[in-house]
């Protein structure tokens, strides 16, 4: 390997969020010609890294280099302009316009000229398409196209700006087995030409077919650069992985009863196939699998926001048909999801009304709401949750991710059901809360209710639960015992792709 | 190859409102001529039916292609018949209490239609007001201030200079008999695709109005945009302001675009143009104000109570969106049909 100075470099980059550290110290090295992976468990600081080189955050400290000059970038037209494009994971593309004006929107007016001259748009579309040998219309629309070729249209768009620097987040994580491959053989050929790729994938695999260098990132912190020719798959999960276990995470014993939740078969097109699980009276199961496995969509159809297409669900032993979210909280279920500013809390309310929602028939006579008990059924939540806040009229909006959690897990709590579907409920919290969010979560399990957690998070996983079943692109590839579980079997049991499946079945 | 054989089938499945549009105005017109043929056989009649849709035509098409930008970048602007009010009102007091001659008329008209868009443009995208209220606000200033500049009283057109009504009588061309008014209306509309398809703007106006959040990710400057359309909407509606005055002789405060809003937002959602932004047609909206413009004429000529027509207008928006929503929810399904099983 030749030595070449790094086309793009940062020195000391860290960033924090409103206080919290994401990104501590990091000297991120991209080469010309050169494809990169950057690596690491969620949450490591992997986007917030790239994010800063696209412009759409500023670091807190830090410099960044380009071709040896120190720059600033204060937003995304700038890092185009200086020659780096940012894919993100889902293409940002225009569904309405055709391929070549979605390849020129924003820099028509690069060249110049008064008016648009879409003949010549168009030529420069279709050399660009044929460059990469694409077998896509220059004039064919975005709307309905696979998301592998707008993901295509985008790197186009790069290449149409003459992009030093392409960064990808996670740009395999939405794409069939071909179109990696297709992907694969397009990266080559900008490597050929001279451009620095940055790779982000869970996928390892993936990372050692395609990268040559590789950099982990965990916990905000840079763990190591390495070329990847002598880094095996292994290496790369304990550089990932590689802390000290918390011995606060533990799963206490709890006495294991009749099975309250069982799925079989369930199949929804598109999102998941044959997925069966099993949970019983006391037990902590928990479905893991890298972002977009598929984990989010069978706990929805389980509760009924998306009913699926086939299989069967049998609450203690009876099956049931669930068709919406009320049904689903009618039959003593209970899920908390995994944007919990999205769709877990109403922003604009106190966090009393946003506690006492679901459970406000329990406490209302007609239609009057009994203030009295409200207040006291809120004070004995906060109090057992331990939630921080000045007084409970306070906008939901103002406290603390940990905090917000907690009030999401109360909420569902007062209503007393017996499942409980936890999706990633410890993503974005911190430490502390995050202990306090396993020990209610174990506290459920001795009191005989069943949870089903979905996470990615694999000490987490490895430490709380009974059972695992890992999923990766839809389909369960493993199931653990509690006694066998260990982050290095999990990892790879998610990072099987088709082609792996296959031959393994 | 296989995808652009795919493309191509989609285009041809892809449904083109014009068409219906098309369709609707056939079947309306035939509608009448059953219920009243003689509308249809005497030419009297015909004619005078023809000409009041086609001097009326040119007032919606030309507000249209303000409204069409407007819905395109995702927003609706309600105040647009309040502004063809008050500059009408303006530029007939000019005219009245000042012998102003048509020029100043003209040139008011462009600059207080524009003042007014701009102003709409100002609250929603640099102070970010929700549109809705904002264009809600200025439509009820722009109509009380209408009433305020000359005490509620109407302008006749023995105060419009000669040319105002030379405008609906003669044309640019001796011997073809369609008058100015019809040719301002066109040159908007041509001037108006020519921009939206060749211009760095109009580019923009789309990228804006199908994903704003990757507009901004490649530069565009997404208040801008919108500042702008709001602005050009106000201009075409000062222009119709002065055209109204033209057509029908007088300006009234009370009457010169009142309810035109609702008769261009339908017109334009008929032609096409998707209310989530992102998508339309201005040969559409051409097709769409037509067949409002038809209707609204029909209503009265085929002997119902012309009190019948707003709701009739809203009735039709309600049916176009309705469309609307359909076109979505189904490309949306051949979307995910297309991805496939996972695991297969």
């Amino acid at each position: 390997m030749k030595v070449t100075e790094p086309i793009l470099k940062t020195k000391g980059m860290t960033k924090a969020f409103s206080g919290v550290i994401v990104l501590r110290n990091v000297d991120f090295n991209i080469y010309p010609g050169e494809i990169h992976a950057l690596i690491g468990e969620n949450g490591a600081g992997k986007s917030t890294l790239v994010k800063i080189l696209d412009g759409a955050l500023s670091p807190t400290y830090g410099e960044i280099f380009l071709e040896g000059q120190k720059i600033k970038i204060p937003n995304p037209l700038v890092a185009r302009k200086l020659g780096i494009s940012l894919m993100h994971q889902e293409p940002q593309v225009f569904p309405d316009l055709d391929v070549t004006e979605n390849i020129f929107a924003g820099h028509t007016r690069d060249n110049g000229d008064l008016f648009i001259n879409w003949r010549e748009k168009r030529e420069r579309a279709r050399e660009l398409l044929d460059l990469l040998n694409l077998n896509i219309d220059e004039k064919a629309s975005l709307k309905g196209m696979s998301i592998a070729n707008q993901q295509m249209v985008e790197i186009l768009c790069a290449l149409s700006t003459n992009a030093k620097v392409i960064i990808m987040d996670e740009p395999t994580a939405v794409l069939t087995l071909a179109e990696v491959k297709k992907l694969f053989s397009i990266i080559e050929k900008l490597k050929e030409q001279g451009k620095a790729i940055v790779f982000i994938s869970h996928r390892l695999d993936e990372v050692k077919i395609i990268a040559s260098r590789i950099t982990v990132l965990r916990d905000g912190n840079k763990v190591c650069e390495r070329m990847v020719e002598n880094t095996t798959k292994d290496l790369m999960v304990q550089l990932m992985i590689g802390r000290t276990l918390n011995e606060q995470i533990t799963k206490e014993e709890a006495t294991v009863g009749e099975t309250l939740l069982e799925v079989k078969n369930l199949t929804l097109p598109g999102q998941f196939k044959n997925v069966s699980i099993k949970v019983n009276r006391g037990e902590i199961v928990t479905i893991a699998g890298l972002v977009g496995a598929g984990q989010t969509e069978v706990a929805c159809s389980i509760f009924g926001i998306t009913p699926p297409e086939s299989g069967k669900i049998f609450i203690k032993g009876k099956e049931e048909k669930i068709n919406n979210p009320m049904e689903a909280i009618r039959k003593g279920l209970a899920m908390v999801p995994e944007d919990r500013l999205q769709t877990g809390l109403l922003l604009p309310l106190s966090v009393k009304h946003n506690m006492t929602l679901p459970s406000l028939g329990k406490i209302s006579k007609l239609t009057w709401i009994n203030f009295k008990q409200e207040n006291s059924l809120v004070e004995a939540y906060i109090k057992r949750l331990s939630i921080i806040l000045r007084n409970t009229n306070q906008a939901i909006a103002e406290i603390s991710g940990g905090n917000q959690q907690k009030i999401v897990l109360s909420k569902w709590l007062m209503t007393q059901p017996e499942i409980y579907i936890l999706d990633k409920p410890t993503r974005g919290i911190d430490v502390g809360a995050k202990a306090e969010v396993y020990n209610l979560i174990n506290t459920l399990a001795k009191e005989g209710k069943g949870v089903l957690m979905i996470s990615s998070e694999l000490e987490e996983i490895v430490h709380l639960s009974d059972r695992a079943y890992v999923m990766s692109e839809g389909i369960i590839t493993a199931v653990f015992e509690r006694k066998e579980l260990s982050e290095e079997r999990i990892m790879k049991a998610a990072s099987i792709t088709k082609k792996k499946v296959v031959q393994s079945s | 190859m296989k995808n652009r054989t795919q493309s191509s089938a989609n285009n041809k499945i892809m449904f083109k409102p014009e068409y219906a549009t098309i369709l609707i105005i056939i079947f309306i017109l035939g509608l009448s001529a059953i219920y009243k043929p003689e509308l249809f056989t005497k030419a009297v009649q015909r004619r005078e039916l023809f000409q009041s849709i086609m001097l009326w035509l040119p007032l919606i098409v030309t507000v249209a292609m303000g409204m069409m930008m407007v819905i395109t970048t995702g927003c609706i602007d309600v105040s647009v018949g309040s502004i063809v009010g008050a500059t009408g009102m303006f530029v007939g007091f000019l005219f009245k209490f000042y012998n102003a001659p048509f020029w100043v008329g003209v040139l008011a008209a462009i600059v207080v239609g524009m003042m007014a868009g701009a102003l709409n443009g100002l609250f929603i995208s640099y102070f970010r007001v929700n549109f809705l209220v904002v264009t809600l606000a200025t439509m009820n200033i722009w109509r009380g201030l209408a009433f305020v500049i000359t005490d509620g009283v109407e302008i006749g057109a023995s105060y419009m200079p000669e040319q105002m009504s030379l405008l609906v009588l003669k044309g640019p061309i001796p011997g073809i008999g369609i008058p100015w008014i019809i040719w301002i209306a066109l040159f908007f509309v041509i001037i108006t695709v020519f921009f939206m398809k060749y211009s760095h703007f109009g580019r923009e106006v789309y990228a804006v109005g199908s994903n704003e959040n990757a507009a901004k990710l490649r530069g565009i400057n997404v208040k801008k945009v919108r500042f702008v359309v709001f602005t050009l909407t106000g201009m075409f509606s000062g222009i119709a302001g002065l055209l109204y005055g033209a057509r029908f002789g007088f300006f009234s405060p009370g009457d010169t675009g009142n309810g035109m809003e609702l008769i261009v937002i339908a017109s334009t959602v008929i032609g096409g143009v998707s209310i989530m932004g992102g998508r339309g047609s201005i040969i559409g909206v051409v097709l769409g104000c037509l067949l409002l413009g038809m209707v609204q004429t029909l209503i009265p000529s085929l002997g119902f109570s012309s009190f019948y027509n707003t709701a009739i207008y809203g009735l039709i928006i309600i049916i176009a969106l309705i469309i609307d929503r359909g076109i979505k929810i189904r490309q949306s399904r051949e979307v995910v049909a297309k991805k496939g099983v996972m695991g297969e």
